[in-house]
């Protein structure tokens, strides 16, 4: 004997049909950023200013590393100055190159602004190298030391 | 055979997307070398003048003017004095010319480069070890009237690096 209870919803008979679909996700692989190399202005006389370009063997440094053909927000922060304690000397005239490999050559000028993010897609190797160069501008009585300061490069996926 | 519907209940479960940003961050580095320091060494001394006797202090004379630099390493430097054309006693001017500068590596005038000088203008020159010495001398032209007293006028240098 056996006993069969069926249990059904208005318009079911008691063997239900049923079907599936899969539910799926492709994670993406994290964004990975790095400072690759310092933006070094080197040796500095009071008075005379300073510009490194941006293809320019000493300046910065940075790599941002995410899915092929993403589309990444970036946002670089640069300071107004480089600091010795309390003595500052400003820097400006930020330039930046951006391009697939780690060479200056063949690299393209980018327009930033700091801290105001843009939007930029990468390629199907999925890396992006940028370069900075700016100018420092030391005063004819600045105090001799050494001076530094801080670029940052922050990026995160858009979804696109 | 009733028929029957078959629902099919698909969740889809979205859950918002969150994009969590990456950072990184490098260093900007400066080194900022020697400034330039000039120093006032010795006042352009003539001495006692005599009225329609011009009289001439060479840059080598003991009471010639004399200057330092110090900065850094054999940089170029940008040199500018400002020269007066009188000295002066209250209302009473006795004319200045004929001005011989020159500069050395060391505190000796032997051996100094003469310079080219025009009142106001930058001339350059090179640090030798971070030094430089200046060493003047000019002529005074006293009237055959010229007023007894005390003369005095003030020469300025300023200094400058180049970048090169």
């Amino acid at each position: 004997m056996s006993l069969t209870v069926a249990l059904a919803a208005a318009g079911h008979d008691a063997r239900a049909q049923a079907a599936s679909v899969r539910a799926t996700a492709q994670v993406s692989i994290p964004i990975a950023v790095a400072g690759l190399a310092p933006l070094a202005f080197g040796q500095l006389l009071p008075g005379v200013a300073r510009t490194v370009a941006a293809t320019a063997t000493s300046s910065g440094r940075l790599r941002v590393i995410a899915r092929g053909g993403s589309t990444v927000r970036l946002t670089v922060t640069f300071p107004a100055t480089l600091a010795r304690g309390v003595e500052t000397m400003p820097v400006d005239n930020w330039a930046v190159h951006v391009n697939t490999n780690a060479n200056t050559a063949g690299s393209t000028p980018i327009t930033v602004a700091s801290g105001v993010p843009f939007d930029r897609a990468l390629p199907a190797s999925g890396r992006l190298f940028f370069f900075v160069g700016a100018r420092v501008v030391p005063a004819p009585t600045q105090p001799a030391g050494a001076y530094t300061g801080t670029i940052v490069l922050a990026a995160a996926y858009t979804g696109t | 055979m009733r028929s029957f519907r078959t629902t099919a209940l698909v969740a889809l479960l979205a859950l918002p997307a969150v994009a969590t940003a990456q950072s990184a961050s490098i260093q900007a580095t400066a080194t900022v070398v020697t400034p330039l320091v000039v120093t006032a060494g010795q006042n352009l001394a003539f001495g006692n003048v005599f009225q329609g006797v011009n009289k001439t202090i060479a840059f080598g004379d003991a009471s010639s003017g004399r200057f330092s630099i110090t900065g850094f390493n054999t940089s170029q430097v940008a040199l500018t004095f400002t020269l007066p054309a009188n000295i002066a006693s209250g209302g009473n001017t006795l004319a200045i010319d004929s001005w011989d500068v020159r500069v050395n590596g060391t505190n000796a005038p032997a051996g100094a480069t003469q310079l080219s000088v025009v009142s106001g203008t930058p001339v350059n020159s090179t640090l030798v070890a971070g030094n430089l010495f200046v060493f003047m001398g000019a002529r005074v032209v006293p009237t055959g009237t010229q007023a007894a007293g005390s003369y005095t006028g003030t020469i300025t240098l300023a200094a400058a690096y180049t970048g090169n």
